[in-house]
């Protein structure tokens, strides 16, 4: 089940939200305002982020701007929603910090869900290539220690062989006097 | 630049959309329905597409899924544009057929410009993991060929392995590691035999427990020095309990597993047997060198490619005059007469076997004198080169005594007086032409026969009495006796008989010189039948009581005749007297003949 972290300090609104996500099938989990939000985040990352953007401690872009700071989680979209920013200076500069959407209200709950199931498309695409990424490079690593180790014993060999053959060559000739 | 494509039929919304997008830096490709726009994408797939809804042959829902029907396409955001369907199902719709936008006319360029812009932005993130993705793929899979080959070659070097354990179990000579903090890992079986001490009692023991008190610190600077990275070879020796000295030669190397350095490990030998060998080959050499060097027969060597002299010795140097560095510029060619020159280069082409003696030739001193040398040669390798060893034998005295013995022969060949060579036993072994006309025998008749051929019978004794005289080293001087002929008359002869000695100075043959003196015994016979007649001493001769010379008065020099000179013509008209010729009178008398010369 996808998890939704939602910031919103209207009350009403998150409990709206909540309800209309969670009846969608999603496992939602609310907060007041961005920092707090952000804290869990950084303890452990959902696979969507809804935010206001005009709350206290801490607004939607600054959130948006923290969560994008860190490569790793440039893939999770952030969809704005907005009462109070309904202006195009205000959703631009939101697409510019990194928001992958912007919803004034009112929101319709249905197209919120079907937005929300194109990101997480995408997002899961971007998600499935990472870890395959990691799989090759791990792979990877792996192949090259097994080479280098194989490189050395080689190498090892090769001295060892040429050692053993120059004692051996040594060892059969007849002394330095005799020759 | 992005491609960005649009399907719109209205064409002024086309114009305006195509020429906003294209003012914003993007490589816009505007199409009049979705159909044209699917064929295009087709052929090379846009980074984005925006497309109305309502258009003919086929609308934005149809192009959508068109495009989603691939899954390579999955990634390229679509954002649908409708002025007439503005309602929530269709945007609901749109988004659920697979678009990743819905708008709704009229539209805000700038936002449209931020959402293609942010919509662009994650297309990129997944395109360039794609391409990561690609490469790594590209990349393993080129590993795990090389892999493949590894594990070959893995396979080989497990192989190597066991062999190069093997040849170091069974290897002759003593192989060890120790590890990196000083303890021993692994001994072979000769190394224990050589220290008495077996792989149990020394591995993970610190490595100075076999070394003897005095080289510990030797032996510790030596494994710090191959920790670092060096290798080390060197020999040692040691003093073992039975007061015999033990040599080994032995290497230290870093045992390094890539460029880590994990423990250290050598070889050693003991090449005791071979020092031996070489101190006793040195003092063989030395003695060698000696003989040769001070060795009275002059020995020289040459090379055979050039003729060049590669050594002399002293005797060498010395029997021709120049000095050993002079030599050494010369060739064999600079001692030899030009005379010798062919006969001596046909000689040098011929390989000996062993020593061989090339013969006599004539070589030339620096002071020019010209030797007789007897050349006896040894093929050998002298410093690199094939050459001959050569014994010089000046022979010229050698010679020149056999040309005297020669001469000796010839005179004695053709001397008037019978000289007869024979054995102690009576064997004759030389025969000349005087005793041819003596006795009337040829050589090829009487050698190897035995003397007695010539004693008439009856006087057997005769041999005998001689032979005893000669054994006991006697000169017989005028041994009067008879002898018989070949025709089997007896002649009266006059022996002189003297030992041959050889070497040593035994007797091992004699010589005689036998003169027929017949008719001289006539002529003593006669004398005395004439001394008995006649009483006169008119015409008296004297006759020498030494030699039986008689002084020849008819002569004013009145030398002193052999008998047989004078009686055939004057005998029957003379008397002889006695006298002495001088030659006998400085004989017998040498105190008279003093005297007389004083006087």
């Amino acid at each position: 089940m996808e998890k939704i972290y939602l910031a919103d300090d209207n009350k009403t609104n998150r409990y709206v939200l909540e309800k209309a996500l969670a009846a969608a099938g999603y496992n939602v989990r609310t907060f007041k305002d961005g920092r707090e939000l952000l804290d869990e985040f950084l303890k452990e990352p959902p696979d969507i982020i809804i935010t206001d953007v005009k709350m206290p401690v801490m607004d939607g872009y600054e959130l948006i701007k923290a969560v994008r700071a860190d490569n790793t989680y440039d893939h999770i979209p952030i969809v704005c929603i907005s009462a109070a920013y309904t202006d195009l200076a205000s959703k631009i500069q939101g697409f510019n910090e990194g928001a992958n959407d912007y919803m004034t209200t009112p929101i319709n709950e249905d197209e919120l869900t079907a937005k929300i199931k194109s990101l997480l498309k995408v997002k899961d695409l971007i998600e499935s290539l990472r870890k395959s990424e990691t799989r090759l490079q791990n792979e990877k690593d792996r192949l090259n220690l097994l080479l280098s180790t194989f490189n050395n014993r080689e190498n090892r060999m090769v001295e060892l062989k040429k050692e053993i053959n120059a004692l051996l060559e040594e060892a059969g000739k007849p002394p330095k006097y005799m020759q | 630049m992005a491609r960005v494509f649009i399907a719109e039929d209205t064409k002024t919304n086309r114009y305006i959309l195509e020429k906003m997008l294209r003012a914003n830096g993007y490589d816009v490709h505007a199409f009049i329905n979705g159909r044209e726009l699917l064929d295009q994408f087709m052929l090379k797939p846009a980074d984005i597409v925006i497309t109305d809804i309502q258009m003919p042959v086929m609308d934005g829902y149809e192009l959508v899924n068109n495009i989603r029907a691939n899954r390579k396409y999955d990634h390229i955001p679509i954002i649908l544009i409708s002025a007439t369907f503005r309602d929530i199902q269709s945007r609901i719709k749109g988004l659920d057929s697979g678009a990743n936008d819905y708008l709704v006319a009229p539209i805000d360029t700038d936002e449209l410009l931020a959402k293609v812009k942010a919509m662009l932005k994650v297309k990129d993130l997944y395109e360039n993991l794609q391409k990561a993705q690609t490469e790594l793929k590209k990349t393993n899979t080129a590993l795990k060929k090389e892999m493949t080959g590894r594990k070959i070659v893995e396979s080989e070097l497990r192989e190597s392995e066991e062999r190069f354990r093997a040849i170091v179990e069974n290897a002759p000579f003593g192989y060890y590691r120790v590890g990196k903090d000083g303890s021993w890992q692994y001994v072979n079986p000769v190394w224990e035999h050589m220290h008495g001490l077996l792989l149990k009692d020394v591995i993970e023991k610190p490595f100075e427990i076999t070394q003897p008190e005095d080289s510990v610190e030797q032996a510790r600077e030596l494994v710090k020095r191959a920790l670092a990275g060096e290798t080390i070879f060197g020999e040692s020796s040691r003093l073992k309990r039975d007061g015999n000295v033990e040599y080994h030669s032995f290497n230290i190397q870093p045992v390094k597993y890539g460029k880590k350095i994990v423990a250290i490990e050598g070889f050693i030998n003991d090449i005791t047997e071979r020092k031996q060998a070489e101190e006793a080959l040195l003092e063989s050499e030395e003695k060698y060198r000696q003989l040769y060097e001070s060795n009275q027969m002059p020995i020289s060597i040459f090379d055979i490619e050039t003729l060049k002299f590669l050594s002399v010795n002293n005797a060498f140097a010395e029997k021709y005059g120049y000095t050993k560095e002079e030599f050494l510029k010369m060739t064999i060619l600079d001692i030899r007469p030009e005379s010798e020159t062919v006969k001596l280069k046909d000689s040098v082409k011929i390989t000996d076997s062993g020593l061989t003696n090339a013969g006599v030739f004539l070589h030339k001193k620096k002071n020019g004198g010209i030797i007789h040398v007897e050349i006896i040669r040894y093929d050998l390798v002298f410093e690199g080169k094939n050459a001959k060893l050569v014994f010089a034998n000046d022979i010229t005295e050698r010679k020149q005594a056999e040309e005297k013995v020669n001469h000796l022969a010839a005179i004695v060949q053709s001397s008037a007086d019978a000289i007869i060579g024979r054995s102690l036993d009576g064997i004759i072994t030389s025969w000349n032409k005087g005793a041819e006309k003596l006795y009337g025998f040829t050589e090829s008749e009487v050698i190897g026969k035995s003397i007695s051929l010539l004693i008439p019978p009856g006087n057997d004794e005769d041999i005998s009495t001689i032979l005893d005289m000669i054994k006991s080293g006697e000169y017989i001087d005028k041994y009067e006796t008879v002898r018989r002929r070949k025709d089997g008359r007896e002649i009266q002869v006059s022996l002189a008989v003297s030992p041959i000695l050889n070497s040593e100075g035994k007797i091992i043959a004699a010589s005689t010189i036998g003169r027929d003196i017949t008719k001289q015994k006539e002529i003593l016979a006669a004398m005395q039948a004439s001394a008995g007649q006649s009483n006169g001493l008119k015409n008296l001769i004297p006759i020498c009581a030494g030699c039986n010379k008689i002084r020849d008065d008819d002569q004013e020099s009145h030398p002193w005749v052999s008998p047989a000179v004078y009686i055939n013509d004057r005998l029957p008209n003379v008397n002889f007297s006695h006298g002495m010729c001088p030659d006998c009178m400085v004989k017998w008398y040498p105190d008279f003949s003093e005297e007389k010369q004083k006087k």
